[in-house]
């Protein structure tokens, strides 16, 4: 290559990189197909999860084949990122850089949603309802869904002390994660604020072939509830270890381990005593029949379940906000995605209720919502309300709406 | 707390003593340390899991037939990968059966999905206690198809020809071939032994987790460092090795620290291979001068 081609190569190159970097291009809305991206871990010791992006995907090829959104369609690219944060770095470079994104949507895992922050808010990418509840992941540019995980914690625990136990001994079960440690912290503080409560707290690892070790412990310390922090694939052998061990507490845990698939196959002994907290529809209601119908014909294998929920809600999100911006004829662009994300109060679908975005006085993060939630019990087969949607308290200084 | 977790920590143990073993025999006839076996082993949980709960097969036909298919990938990698490659040095092997192993976590991957899945047990009924010792009827079997299947490789080993050709050959395949000893035959024999003990393993462990394409692979690592110990070579060592193993990883969890059991495991094999290189069980092959 001589000199003026070398030349000629890096104008190219530098005109293509300034490009990616502008807001949205002529490139990702000509023929109005608008590229969207997301990282997932599809293999690895977390694939349990990738059912969530299936959803997603599952969402915008239904939204597209329904005529997408005032004249816009949608390509929804998933990088397999084996939940390796490292590797979600090298996929979201790719996203950006090359397949030019107007978006991303739905990334999955707390972990890897932190690694890629600094490198999307410095490319002032949006990146819109990520699967994560760490407050530190929300940013300008970055707008959570779920539960800060703090306030979940805490919001579990009240119940649990107020509710469940008898003894007024609880054990808490939380992965030794940035997720895990969050949570804690929200069981923590409630259990300081009841002086009745005798909190013992035990780490496991993800992925432990035998948790009787942690298990044991639970049951030494007497615990009559025990609150679970895990991904949904250490749920089932947390269970199956107090099984083994002959320890029947009631259980409480999030609603992402609520796989109906999963509980029928677990023990009754154990299942008759378990309680999940719920921030979205529950599964197999009326509510989420439009998912069912589009995963059964995008995703037949991927079974409807409170992740495939997780993975739908992040559309609807991405498409309200959508609708809302290029409504009257005007042209997507990411600082319009963003004011019209900023629009949002109190927002809700079937899905998910009371999503907030809009910048509050004294509101230190306000992409950081707190969704209505709900307490569910495990019966006849499905989970069942047994409080109502309600809006959960804030546990002092944590940031958020 | 402590017969408790001795008593669990026997039970994984048995299952990374199998899957030692398993490592072992192929170790000592290919001189390979078989990186593929998690994937070889776990393909046995993924088939059995089908024909269990869409076919409705019953458990004595579910689980040979599975069993054989690890045995059937045990002996297509020998006969595709490890045996055109008998000529190179053991590290382009070992490289081999990592990119059998990339091969079959994306076929797993591709054929059953991502997603979790239950594995139905094969006895049921919950944990009965005895003296304040909850054991459950999964575990004992667990532990005494762990006995018996060691008993017979172990008695293979020592009392048919086979047996007796394939110890032969580990120690010194020049002298074996002399002796008339077929190595192909050899390896043949050892690749699907592996794989046998290796499906044998996923069946049994498959109903304590969730089923992931990566879950049997999974515990490769605790049974890699029950290979340690035993010193690659010796098959009662890594029948003890596996049972050290699980019992160490449960006592540390229980009473040290429950968040870091692969940490401890690590430093453990650091320990192991500082002071004897050759393992708690194998022997120093001492220098040649």
């Amino acid at each position: 290559m001589n000199g003026h081609s070398m030349r000629f190569a890096y104008a190219a190159l530098l005109a293509a990189t300034l490009g990616s970097l502008c807001g949205v291009t002529n490139a990702q809305t000509a023929g109005k197909v608008i590229k969207l991206g997301t990282f997932a871990p599809e293999t690895g010791a977390n694939s349990g999860a990738y059912p969530i992006a299936q959803a997603t995907s599952a969402f915008f090829k239904a939204l597209n084949a329904a005529g997408g959104i005032n004249g816009y369609t949608f390509d929804y690219v998933i990088m397999d990122d084996q939940y390796n944060p490292a590797l979600t770095v090298s996929a979201v470079r790719k996203l950006v850089e090359q397949d030019e994104i107007f978006a991303i949507v739905d990334g999955v895992g707390t972990g890897p949603t932190l690694a890629v922050k600094p490198y999307l808010e410095a490319h002032k990418m949006p990146n819109i309802a990520p699967s994560t509840g760490a407050a530190a992941a929300a940013g300008p540019h970055t707008y959570l869904m779920e539960q800060d995980f703090t306030n979940e914690g805490a919001y579990q625990a009240r119940y649990a002390a107020q509710q469940l136990t008898k003894n007024g001994k609880l054990a808490v079960l939380y992965q030794n994660d940035d997720v895990g440690k969050t949570y804690l912290k929200g069981v923590q503080y409630e259990a300081h604020q009841n002086s009745k409560i005798e909190l013992t707290a035990i780490p496991f690892q993800l992925g432990t072939l035998d948790l009787t070790p942690a298990v044991s412990r639970a049951k030494q310390s007497g615990a009559d509830v025990v609150i679970i922090s895990a991904t949904p694939q250490d749920f089932a052998p947390i269970i199956k270890a107090a099984d083994a061990l002959a320890y029947t507490p009631k259980w409480l845990s999030l609603n992402s381990a609520a796989s109906s698939d999963i509980l029928k196959q677990l023990p009754p002994t154990q299942t008759q005593n378990m309680y999940f907290s719920v921030w979205t529809a529950l599964p197999g209601t009326p509510d989420v029949q439009e998912m069912n119908a589009a995963l059964a014909k995008y995703y037949p294998s991927v079974r409807p379940s409170a992740l495939t929920i997780q993975g739908w809600i992040p559309g609807t999100i991405f498409a309200e906000a959508f609708r809302r911006m290029t409504d009257g004829g005007k042209p997507p662009t990411r600082e319009g995605l963003m004011a019209a994300l900023d629009s949002f109060k109190g927002y809700s679908n079937s899905y998910i209720r009371n999503i907030t975005y809009a910048p509050t006085p004294g509101i230190e993060s306000p992409h950081l919502p707190r969704p209505h939630e709900a307490i569910t019990k495990w019966g006849d087969g499905k989970l069942q309300l047994v409080t109502p949607f309600q809006e959960v308290p804030k546990v002092a200084g944590q940031p958020g709406q | 707390m402590l017969i408790q977790l001795i008593v669990a920590g026997i039970v994984t143990g048995a299952i990374y003593a199998l899957v030692a073993v398993g490592l072992v025999v192929i170790y000592k006839a290919s001189n390979v340390l078989n990186f593929a076996h998690g994937y070889i082993s776990g393909i046995a949980a993924f088939v059995s899991l089908t024909l269990l709960t869409e076919h409705a097969w019953p458990v004595w036909g579910a689980l040979p037939f599975s069993v054989g298919m690890s045995v059937a990938l045990g002996l297509l990698t020998e006969a595709l990968v490890v045996r055109p490659l008998r000529h190179e040095r053991p590290l382009t092997v070992i490289i081999a059966t990592l990119g059998v192993a990339l091969i079959l976590s994306g076929a797993i991957s591709a054929r059953w999905g991502p997603s979790a899945k239950l594995y139905p047990p094969f006895v049921n009924g919950s944990a009965f206690v005895v003296s304040g010792l909850a054991i459950s009827m999964a575990q004992v079997v667990m532990v005494a198809v762990t006995v018996v299947v060691v008993g017979l490789v172990t008695a293979f080993f020592r009392f048919t020809r086979t047996g007796v050709a394939l110890r032969a050959a580990s120690e010194n395949p020049t002298i074996a071939m002399l002796l008339g000893i077929n190595l192909r035959v050899v390896s043949v024999c050892s690749w699907g032994l592996g794989g046998f003990l290796g499906g044998l393993s996923a069946v049994l462990v498959a109903p304590q987790v969730s089923l992931t394409p990566d879950a049997i692979n999974g515990i490769m690592i605790q049974s890699f460092a029950a290979v340690v110990l035993a010193g690659f070579t010796n098959i009662p060592g890594a029948v003890a090795g596996g049972l050290i193993t699980g019992i160490a990883l449960n006592l540390f969890a229980g009473y040290v620290v429950s968040n870091m059991p692969n940490t401890f495991l690590l430093v453990l094999l650091l320990a192991v291979l500082m002071l004897r290189p050759h393992g708690l069980f194998g022997r120093s092959e001492g220098v040649r001068i």
